[in-house]
């Protein structure tokens, strides 16, 4: 016998036993089943998956979407004094605040303009003086603080009910920061905090429109500390309108800035936003 | 379709186990490529309607790919020697493949398919994609050591 045919033997000595190939059969049939249907849930938690994503996307975005529109509003073909047209684009909010639609809140007395706390003293009727946790727990709602703010009084400026509800509710902190009268080297803020409710009926109510000839106008800052965006349009050199619109409240800063920042104006309202907190 | 799988499994389960286990010597190892390579043929409706001889090569390609896998698995690497011990110990009856065990791998595959399928050099050269010349080069050497080994045996 030659080497080739010793090894043809040695070969044929290997065999797969005939009840093994049948099991061996089954277990493969088994496994591709096994296989297939792994497979299927594979492909199924993919699917389900994918579409959990996309939904997130799409409910992020419009998220983000809605909250840009309820501040920025396009406003188509209107026309100035020329009769030249123009787009303009106004700054507001149609945020619904929920709150405690019977708060008993005391009814300021009169509506005199206010610019400073000067002659604004705790027991005056015709302001309505509060603190921030009286407001907070009288309405049943959470105010941004701000760390720069010394004086943390707030005028009850204006409340307006329908059937006895809170329907409308602006507040007023003329010079939080204690910024000196008619002085160029503090910056003065006046802030503005409005809310609108379910209740409210008045479409003058449009809380604060800045109208402006250009998005582009419109600056944007972002507040790290409440993860919040903030609208800021200049009335002139010293003067910025900042917005911002948190936890369907609206507060409209009012930023008079000092003569050093007028150089670099955003960095004077970053540092103002940087100190709110919620 | 499932009658056709039935078919090629009768006809070719055997000789795929034997080429693999000429290849890896090793039963559970064999057994693995065996069921892999036939799941792969499993419903696979475009395999299943070729010929039974291009079914067969087309088997062997898969089978020797396997195989080559699992051989170069690390993990493989590592429990070589247990499973030596665990092999020469379950096989004590099979003595009649001792002398093939220390054919180099390389040639084991080419030297099966030439001589005990009776594949030619070329197709050879398809099935473990290698070049006509490295494949007749290793059947010449893998001659060479075989009549070493079953010289030895005698």
């Amino acid at each position: 016998m030659n080497n080739l045919e010793k090894y043809k033997e040695c070969l044929n000595s290997i065999d797969l036993e005939d009840s093994r190939k049948d099991y061996l059969k089954k277990k493969i049939i088994i496994n591709h089943e096994k296989k297939k249907k792994r497979k299927n849930i594979i492909y199924s938690l993919v699917i389900i998956f994918s579409i959990f994503l996309v939904n997130l996307c799409i409910a992020h975005a419009d998220t983000i979407k809605n909250s840009i529109n309820k501040v920025i509003t396009k406003v188509i073909n209107s026309s100035n004094s020329n009769g030249s047209n123009f787009d303009y684009y106004k700054i507001e909010s149609d945020a619904i605040k929920e709150l405690n639609y019977d708060a008993n809140l005391r009814d300021p007395k009169c509506h005199k303009p206010i610019n400073n706390y000067e002659g604004i003293s705790d027991d005056d009727e015709c302001y309505s003086l509060y603190s921030y946790e009286e407001l907070e727990k009288e309405l049943g709602i959470k105010l941004l603080k701000n760390d720069l703010f010394k004086d943390n009084r707030i005028i009850l400026n204006k409340v307006s009910r329908v059937d006895e509800k809170i329907a409308y509710i602006k507040l007023l902190m003329p010079n939080p920061m204690e910024g000196k009268k008619n002085s160029n080297k503090t910056t003065d803020v006046f802030v503005e905090i409005a809310m609108r409710t379910k209740y409210n009926e008045n479409k003058n109510n449009n809380i604060w429109t800045s109208i402006l000839s250009s998005k582009e106008n419109i600056r944007e800052y972002n507040i790290k500390s409440i993860n919040n965006k903030a609208y800021g349009t200049a009335n002139n050199k010293f003067t910025q309108n900042v917005f911002i619109l948190h936890d369907d409240i609206i507060y409209r800063l009012r930023i008079s800035l000092n003569n050093d920042s007028l150089d670099n104006p955003d960095k004077e309202v970053q540092r103002i936003l940087d100190a709110f907190y919620y | 379709m499932n009658k056709r799988f039935d078919e090629i499994y009768n006809l070719y389960s055997k000789d795929i186990y034997r080429l693999i286990y000429s290849y890896l010597f090793n039963i559970h190892d064999t057994e693995d490529v065996l069921q892999k390579s036939f799941i792969k043929l499993y419903k696979n409706n475009r395999i299943l309607s070729l010929s039974n001889e291009d079914i067969k090569k087309w088997l062997l390609k898969i089978s020797i790919n396997e195989a080559k896998d699992i051989l170069k698995s690390p993990w493989k690497k590592i429990i070589t020697l247990l499973d030596k011990d665990d092999d020469i110990s379950s096989n004590n009856t099979n003595s009649l493949i001792e002398p093939l065990k220390n054919i180099p791998e390389n040639y084991r595959i080419p030297l099966y398919l030439h001589y005990y399928e009776g594949y030619s050099i070329k197709e050879i050269a398809i099935l473990i994609k290698k070049t006509e010349s490295a494949v007749k080069m290793r059947i010449s050497r893998g001659k060479e050591k075989l009549k070493i080994e079953m010289e030895k045996d005698l």
